[in-house]
C-alpha cells in the first residue's frame, strides 16, 4: 500500500517541481550579445562605484563602514555642507581611492553616506593586467570630469555599418529597462534613489545617457 | 522519552557520575566528568529505551576565562524521534578525552574537526590528523588566544 | 614561454608566424575547471547558453591541465589550496595563462583582513595576467576579461627580444 502511495507521491511532486522548471527548457535562449551590447541591469544593481566630488564632505564614513578597509580619503581641511547651494565647502580632497583589488560591491559605504554622493553605480567591468591598476582614485577622475570609470566596451563601440544595426536591434529588445538603468546613472535622481523607497519616475527623463551618444 | 526522563534513566544508571543536568531549555543536555563519557556514551547508544544512535555534531567551545574547552555532543534518535546532548568540560592547557569513534563512527571526522581547530586530543582515536588545515599548520585557530601567522612557507598572510 | 619563443631574428616571416600563431592561440584558448568558491558559479554562467564563452573560442572547459592553456581561479584559495594549485599550473602546457577572477583571488576579497587561512592574492603563487575584480564578476566581466587576455596574447611574438 505504502509503496504505490509512494510512486504516486513521488509523481506528484516531480510534476510540480517540474512546472516551474519546464517552461524554461522550451523557452528560447537569447545569448547576451555581450561586447557588442552593453549589458542591461537593474537600477539597484551594484556595480562600480559613482562619485560626486561636490557634494562629498569627507566624513570618512565609508571607510569606516567597509568591511574590508578598502577606502582611503585624504583632505586638506574639514568640508561640510552647504545647504543652500547643495555643495560641499572648506577643504579640497586630495584623494578619494576605493581598491577594487578587494572591493566586495556590498553597498555598505553607500548606505552610511550621509550625502548620498557615494552611489553604487551600473558599470561591472573593468578588468587590468595589473593589481595596482585597479585602485581607483576618484578624485583623479573627477579632474577629468568623470563620476565614474570609463566603460570599457565604449572602446569596442567603433563597428561597421551591419555590425551596428544588428546592435542596435539587440538594444531595442530591452530598451524599457535600459532607460531605467540610464536614470540610475542620472544625477537629477540618485537622492530618490538614495532613499530607496521611492518609486522610480513614470517619464524617462529628456537627456539620455551621454555614453549612449558616444556609442 | 523526554529530556527529564533521559535525565533520570541516565542518573539511575550512573548515579554520582552526573556532575549537572539541564532538562529544560533549549539545549537539554547533562555535563559529564571527562573519564564516565564513554560509560554515560554506551548507556545512551546501547539502552533499548534511549538508543541514540545519530550522532549530529560535536562542537568545541574555547572558554578562556573559565580555562575550560567545552565538548558539546548532540544525540539523536532516529526511531525514537527525541534528542540530547552531552557535555563534558576539559582542561584548556591539556584537553584529552576518549575518543568515541568506536561507538558513533562519524564522530571519527568530527573529533578530527574539533582536534584541528580547537587542539582537543582523543585518545584513541584511529587517525588523529588535521582534516581542514595542511598538515604542517602551527597552533589551533578557533582558540580565542590564537595569534594569527604572518605567513605560511612563503605566503605573506598579512597584507 | 614557448619552446619556439625568443630564438628568431625579427623579419618579415617571423612576423607572419606571429601572426598566424596569435590568431591561432586567441581563437582556441581551453580554460581549465578550477572554481573553487562562489566565483566559479558564474563562470558557469559565462561558459552556459546565456552568455556562452564558445562565441570567443574559449568554451571547452578542461578537466586536466595538460590539456588546458588558460587557469581561471574563480574563488577563494586557501593555503592549503595553493600548493596543489601551483603544482596544477606547473603541469599545464606553454603558453599558460592565468586569470584571477573575483576579489578572493585577487586579493583575498573578504578575507582579505580578517583570516588566518586565505591567500592574500594569487599572484604570490601563480604568474597573473589578467585580473578582473567583482565579488563575484559578472559573466560580462569575465568575458570582457578573457577579450583582455586575448589582446595580450596578441602582443606576443616568436622573436627575439631585447633583453631587460
Ligand atoms: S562596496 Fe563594500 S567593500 Fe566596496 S568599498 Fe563599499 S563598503 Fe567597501
Ligand atoms: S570573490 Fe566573492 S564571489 Fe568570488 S569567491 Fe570570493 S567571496 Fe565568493
Amino acid at each position: 500500500m505504502y509503496y504505490f502511495r509512494n510512486i504516486c507521491q513521488a509523481i506528484r511532486t516531480v510534476a510540480a517541481g517540474l512546472r516551474v522548471t519546464l517552461p524554461y527548457h522550451f523557452a528560447r535562449t537569447v545569448v547576451v550579445q555581450y561586447p557588442e551590447v552593453e549589458p542591461t541591469v537593474q537600477g539597484r544593481y551594484r556595480g562600480f562605484h559613482a562619485y560626486q566630488i561636490e557634494r562629498c564632505i569627507g566624513c570618512e564614513a565609508c571607510a569606516k563602514a567597509c568591511p574590508v578597509g578598502c577606502i582611503h580619503v585624504g583632505k586638506s581641511g574639514p568640508r561640510k555642507m552647504d545647504k543652500s547651494r547643495d555643495l560641499a565647502v572648506g577643504g579640497a580632497l586630495t584623494e578619494y581611492q576605493i581598491d577594487y583589488n578587494t572591493c566586495l560591491f556590498c553597498g555598505l559605504c553607500t548606505e552610511v553616506c550621509p550625502t548620498a554622493c557615494l552611489r553604487m553605480g551600473s558599470l561591472h567591468d573593468s578588468s587590468c593586467y595589473r593589481r595596482q591598476d585597479l585602485v581607483v582614485d576618484f578624485v583623479r577622475l573627477a579632474k577629468e570630469g568623470r563620476r565614474t570609470l570609463l566603460p570599457i566596451w565604449l572602446a569596442k563601440a567603433n563597428l561597421p555599418g551591419w555590425a551596428a544595426r544588428v546592435r542596435d536591434y539587440w538594444r531595442n529588445l530591452d530598451r524599457d529597462r535600459r532607460e531605467w538603468m540610464a536614470r540610475a546613472d542620472d544625477p537629477r535622481y540618485c537622492g530618490e534613489l538614495a532613499q530607496a523607497a521611492v518609486p522610480p519616475p513614470a517619464a524617462p527623463p529628456a537627456a539620455s545617457r551621454p555614453q549612449e551618444g558616444a556609442a | 522519552m523526554n529530556s527529564t526522563e533521559i535525565i533520570q534513566l541516565l542518573q539511575q544508571q550512573q548515579g554520582p557520575a552526573l556532575a549537572a543536568a539541564v532538562a529544560d531549555g533549549l539545549h537539554p543536555h547533562v555535563v559529564v566528568p571527562a573519564d564516565r563519557l564513554m560509560a554515560v556514551a554506551t548507556v545512551l547508544r546501547t539502552d533499548w529505551r534511549l538508543r541514540f544512535d545519530l550522532l549530529r555534531c560535536i562542537s568545541a567551545i574555547d572558554w578562556p576565562a573559565k580555562n575550560t574547552i567545552e565538548l558539546s555532543y548532540d544525540l539523536l534518535a532516529t526511531a525514537r524521534g527525541h534528542s540530547f546532548a552531552v557535555k563534558v568540560l576539559l582542561d584548556r592547557a591539556n584537553p584529552r578525552v576518549e575518543s568515541l569513534r568506536g561507538i558513533w563512527p562519524a564522530a571519527e571526522w568530527h573529533e578530527r574537526e574539533a582536534f584541528d581547530l580547537m587542539g582537543v586530543t582523543f585518545l584513541h582515536h584511529p587517525d588523529l590528523r588535521r582534516i581542514l588545515l595542511p598538515e604542517d599548520w602551527v597552533g589551533h585557530p578557533l582558540r580565542k588566544d590564537y595569534q594569527y601567522p604572518t605567513e605560511y612557507q612563503g605566503l605573506q598572510l598579512n597584507p | 614561454m614557448g619552446l619556439i619563443e625568443g630564438i628568431f631574428e625579427p623579419g618579415l616571416i617571423v612576423t607572419s608566424v606571429d601572426w598566424v600563431l596569435n590568431w591561432s592561440r586567441q581563437r582556441s584558448i581551453f580554460p581549465m575547471t578550477f572554481g573553487i568558491a562562489c566565483c566559479a558559479i558564474e563562470m558557469m554562467a559565462a561558459g552556459a547558453a546565456r552568455f556562452d564563452l564558445d562565441r570567443f573560442g574559449a568554451g571547452a572547459f578542461r578537466a586536466t591541465p595538460r590539456q588546458a592553456d588558460l587557469m581561471i581561479v574563480a574563488g577563494t584559495v586557501t593555503c592549503k589550496m595553493a600548493e596543489r594549485l601551483r603544482r596544477l599550473w606547473e603541469q599545464m602546457a606553454e603558453p599558460r595563462f592565468v586569470i584571477a577572477m573575483g576579489a578572493c583571488a585577487i586579493s583575498g576579497g573578504p578575507y582579505h583582513l580578517h583570516a588566518y587561512h586565505v591567500v592574500k592574492g594569487v599572484d604570490q603563487i601563480v604568474p597573473v595576467d589578467v585580473y578582473i575584480p567583482g565579488c563575484p564578476p559578472r559573466p560580462e566581466a569575465l568575458i570582457e576579461g578573457l577579450l583582455r587576455l586575448q589582446d595580450k596574447i596578441s602582443t606576443r611574438t616568436i622573436a627575439k627580444q631585447a633583453q631587460g
